[in-house]
């Protein structure tokens, strides 16, 4: 065979017709052009349908995912309502995209020519019909004449060319529907998030400064440090809390002063009855031994326990139990003080049973007289006896109360002075060791007064926030605090703007430290030797002044802290220095701190401090402060208090 | 395949009846042909047919089967029946190509002497090359020029071949010892390679009562020399639409393992693919299937079912390929599917 252009073929293969003649030709015959048509209408259906549905699985798999984030919250109603909406648009969206997609006259031509057998008949009289009438061969007009023909004969049913079938898809989106119509049917239960109450904080808190704030902690902290009781520790706790809620501003005036009660109620309740109960039956032992002391042995026993010296009586019982061990202790000297302790023993015993006695009656006589109102009417004067009786009888039963209490307090050491009487005569040695027992219980007491010193201590911190605490936002109200702000600046040495005088030397006598308030006069420059804290405190053994006392706190300084040496004769040499103020050099509070610890000898601040506290408190007790400044002092020294940093 | 269009075809070209009644005249012809073979062949329709479209469409079969199946009997019994000249050529190893074309002669004639070419075999319209593949190459390739040209060279002189000229070759798959192999220029040649298949057993009833009774059938010639040209000019005329063309492309492409379209089968296990004679001898005939079927235009089928004769001989299968004993045929199947399914 030669090659194709080498033969004289009278015909070639048609030329390829351009895809828009494939699809816009003139339609090769009627019949075969309605078949086409139809055809092509049949694609248009088939993917239009197979489209929606093979698209519906995914808009039923979305629809289920927002009906299942609305049921759990995650979604609102409304941005729900718009996902389902947007679901519905996916089948949408595939039977357009399947109806518009085109489908070309030859596709559909062969669609039909597979389904009845043709033989390409119309497809290549779709492509013959293309081509230009006058570039046509015979073969192609007799091939869309054949294929008009078979057209015509044949039923060219587009349903049997292209028969629907139901897509995979299908079924998923039927189980997804299923899906969302359950999932919409079930009410999940959801979980709802409230906003969180805000803590509401007290309209009006009361509000403390803040030096006042970090001296009660302290005093707050250096209690539960020393606390060595678990009473002790509670209290300390309890102030502790107490400071920080004032100080978080978490309580206003009314709770906070209600709170202050309820603590200061709680460190009394009980307290100062077991102090008084444990004080009055030590006396009561020291009467009891002192009835028979005609023994120097045991009259310092006495003395020191009337006394309610619990220390030194225990001292005194280990000084006895030291004789009974070394047998110092005469024959004579054992009797009595066996004596002298069955005697206390008796005594007590004799007590108990008077005042059970006395109850006794007193509550049979009450039960009568209750019987007889019961059965009678009382006259008057019944009544008023039966009243009587039942206030004797509470009375008594206070007593008894009070009895039962010592008794308790002293429980430890009267079984130990028991036992000491009864080993007297037969084992010195086992009596002395009872007389240690007892010894040790009496320091166990001393122990307890320690902390009720404690408590008292905290007791007079709370009594101080008390007073605080009104002049924080009592009557003064803002007046008062600006007051006592400036009072503070001017306690660490601070430049108050009018009403400051220079401090002047004072000493009138060392040791002695006396306050007086500050005059309304300008800011003049310090005068003489040392000022402010620097005069009048007597310790450099300066002179007396000469000059009156200031009206307040100096607001200058000696740059060499100390002041001249005050002469022998105790005459003061009076040297005016001006002060300068040019914006350098340490502030006030260093310069006071410094003098405190550099100024005064070799004194730790602290110290001075301490002293000048004690000593200031000594005045106060005294009396020699009217009450309405005490407060003042405190806080005073409260205020140039030493801190752990310095 | 040659391509002398007859000129008394041409001459009356004007005349040439319409489309339907030329067409139908082609199938009356074809079918009074296959009716006087079947007198005497019995079955091998397919085999019929596809001689006698590779003899419409001018070009050449290779025949494929074992001895005794009638190849000789068919291409005899075709002859008569075309009124063509036949000649019958046994391939030995021996065979030199002058026994083919002819020789030149001293020849005394009225006293004087002359070289006269003395014509061979090959000066028939039909040529029986018998088991072909015992020849030599240089007898084998003797048959190129007239298969191809259409005529012969012996010395300085061209003799050309009447048309129409058909070689129909057979070679026996068994016996391989001994034999040269067809080179692929020559295989490339033949329009078709059909395989003659084994008679079923209805067919060998009928062998046996035609062949060992005292009836003799009859072939008569029922078509002219000029007719076949007549119809292989019309063949010519049929025009094929551009799918189906493409169609036919993609088959050829598909055969080559760097082709598009082709399957995993083709880049394993062939060597090359087919040339372009391939999809020209597809096409071929598919218009005269499509005439012979009463249709004016072929189609995808007439490719598909032309395809694997006209394409078997043209695919080399690689070492893999004969290794594991794969048939061209079984390729060229997976070769249709494959572009069958792409055109879907």
């Amino acid at each position: 065979m030669s090659k194709a252009n080498d033969s004289p073929t009278p015909s070639v293969a048609p030329p390829k017709p351009s895809p828009e003649a494939l699809s816009t030709s003139l339609p090769p015959s009627p019949a075969a052009d309605e078949a086409i048509a139809k055809m092509r209408s049949r694609v248009r259906l088939v993917r239009a349908l197979r489209g929606g549905l093979e698209l519906s699985m995914f808009g039923a798999g979305f629809a289920v995912v927002a009906m299942t984030l609305v049921k759990v919250g995650r979604v609102s109603d409304r941005a729900g309502r718009w996902m389902l909406l947007a679901a519905l648009l996916f089948p949408l969206v595939g039977v357009l995209v399947g109806a518009l997609r085109g489908i070309s006259r030859l596709s559909a031509a062969q669609l039909l020519d597979r389904a009845f057998a043709l033989k390409d008949r119309l497809s290549n009289a779709v492509e013959f019909s293309a081509v230009p009438t006058g570039e046509r061969t015979r073969f192609m007009d007799a091939a869309i004449e054949d294929a008009d023909q078979k057209a015509r004969e044949n039923k060219l049913d587009p349903k049997k060319a292209l028969a629907f079938k139901w897509p995979a898809e299908a079924g998923y989106a039927g189980v997804l529907l299923a899906v969302l119509g359950v999932v919409g049917a079930v009410e999940l239960r959801t979980r709802v998030f409230l906003p969180a109450p805000v803590a509401a904080g007290p309209r009006d808190p009361l509000e403390l400064a803040d030096d006042d704030i970090d001296a009660f902690r302290e005093v707050a902290r250096q209690n539960e440090e020393r606390a060595d009781t678990p009473e002790a520790r509670q209290a300390a706790e309890r102030f502790r809390q107490f400071v920080d809620q004032i100080a978080n501003r978490r309580l206003d005036r009314e709770e906070a002063f209600r709170r202050l009660q309820e603590l200061q109620q709680e460190m009394e309740a009980g307290r100062e009855s077991d102090r008084e109960a444990l004080r009055e039956a030590l006396r009561q032992l020291g009467r009891d031994l002192q009835s028979e002391q005609n023994d120097p042995a045991t009259r310092e026993l006495s003395n020191a326990l009337q006394n309610a010296d619990a220390q030194r009586a225990a001292e005194q019982m280990r000084e006895l139990a030291r004789q009974m061990r070394e047998n110092r202790m005469t024959q004579q000297q054992r009797q009595n003080l066996q004596n002298a302790m069955q005697n206390a023993q008796q005594r007590r015993e004799r007590e108990s049973q008077q005042m059970q006695q006395q109850l006794q009656q007193m509550r049979q006589e009450i039960e009568r007289m209750l019987r007889q109102q019961r059965e009678r009417n009382l006259s008057q004067n019944e009544q008023r006896m039966l009243r009587q009786r039942q206030r004797d009888l509470e009375r008594l039963e206070r007593q008894q109360q009070q009895q039962q209490q010592r008794r308790r307090q002293l429980e430890r050491l009267e079984r130990a002075m028991s036992r000491a009487m009864q080993n007297l005569q037969r084992d010195l040695q086992q009596a002395a060791q009872n007389m240690e027992e007892g010894a040790q219980d009496l320091n166990r007491m001393q122990q307890q007064q320690l902390t009720e010193q404690q408590i008292a201590e905290l007791r007079q911190q709370l009594e101080e926030l008390r007073q605080r605490m009104r002049q924080q936002n009592g009557q003064g109200g803002q007046q008062q605090r600006q007051r006592l702000q400036r009072f503070a600046q001017r306690a660490r040495g601070g430049v108050q703007p009018g009403g400051m005088q220079p401090g002047q030397g004072q000493g009138q006598r060392p040791g002695l430290m006396r306050l007086q308030r500050g005059g309304s006069g300008g800011n003049q420059p310090g005068q003489g030797q040392g000022q402010g804290q620097g005069q009048g405190q007597g310790q450099q053994n300066g002179g007396q002044g000469q000059q009156p006392g200031g009206q307040g706190y100096g607001t200058e300084h000696d740059d060499n802290h100390r002041g001249a040496a005050s002469a022998a004769a105790g005459r003061t040499q009076q040297v005016n220095v001006n002060g300068q103020q040019n914006g350098q050099g340490p502030t006030r509070s260093q310069v006071i701190r410094t003098a405190a610890q550099e100024g005064f000898t070799t004194a730790a601040y602290r110290q001075v401090h301490q002293e000048y506290w004690d000593h200031a408190r000594e005045v106060i007790h005294a009396g020699d402060v009217p009450p309405g400044y005490r407060s003042y002092v405190r806080r005073y020294f409260q205020l140039i208090r030493p801190r752990d940093e310095q | 395949m040659t391509q002398s269009a007859p000129s008394a075809a041409q001459a009356n070209k004007s005349a040439t009846p319409p489309p339907k009644e030329a067409m139908d005249a082609f199938r009356r012809d074809i079918d009074a042909v296959k009716k006087e073979v079947g007198k005497v062949i019995v079955g091998n329709d397919e085999i019929v047919d596809g001689v006698l479209i590779a003899m419409i469409a001018g070009g050449h079969v290779l025949l494929e089967g074992v001895p005794g199946l009638g190849k000789t009997m068919l291409v005899r019994t075709l002859a008569r029946a075309l009124d063509l000249t036949f000649s019958r050529v046994q391939f030995t190893p021996d065979l030199m190509p002058a026994d083919i074309l002819g020789t030149t002669v001293l020849v005394e004639e009225g006293g004087q002497k002359r070289f006269d070419f003395q014509r061979g075999p090959v000066f028939a319209h039909m040529i029986l090359a018998d088991e072909i593949n015992r020849a030599t190459p240089k007898t084998q390739s003797a048959l190129l020029e007239a298969m191809q040209e259409g005529s012969v060279t012996v010395g300085k002189q061209t003799y050309k071949l009447e048309q129409p000229f058909f070689v129909l070759a057979t070679q026996n798959p068994l016996e391989m010892e001994g034999t040269y192999p067809l080179p692929e220029a020559q295989l490339d040649r033949f329009f078709f390679k059909l395989h003659v298949d084994f008679p079923d057993r209805e067919e060998l009833h009928a062998i046996l009562d035609r062949t060992t009774g005292t009836d003799n059938a009859e072939v008569r010639p029922v078509m002219t020399r000029q007719r076949i040209l007549e119809l292989r000019w019309l063949a010519r005329e049929v025009s094929v639409a551009r799918h189906v063309q493409d169609f036919a492309i993609r088959v050829l492409q598909a055969t080559h393992p760097d082709g598009p379209g082709r399957p995993e089968m083709v880049k394993q296990f062939v060597r090359f693919g087919s040339s372009p004679r391939g999809v020209q001898s597809i096409l071929m005939a598919s218009k005269i299937r499509a005439l012979m079927d009463g249709r004016f235009a072929p189609s995808e089928d007439d490719v598909k079912a032309t395809a694997i004769p006209a394409l078997r001989h043209r695919v080399n299968m690689n070492f893999e390929g004969e290794a594991e004993g794969i048939r061209s045929d079984k390729v060229l199947e997976k070769v249709l599917e494959t572009v069958q399914k792409a055109s879907k």
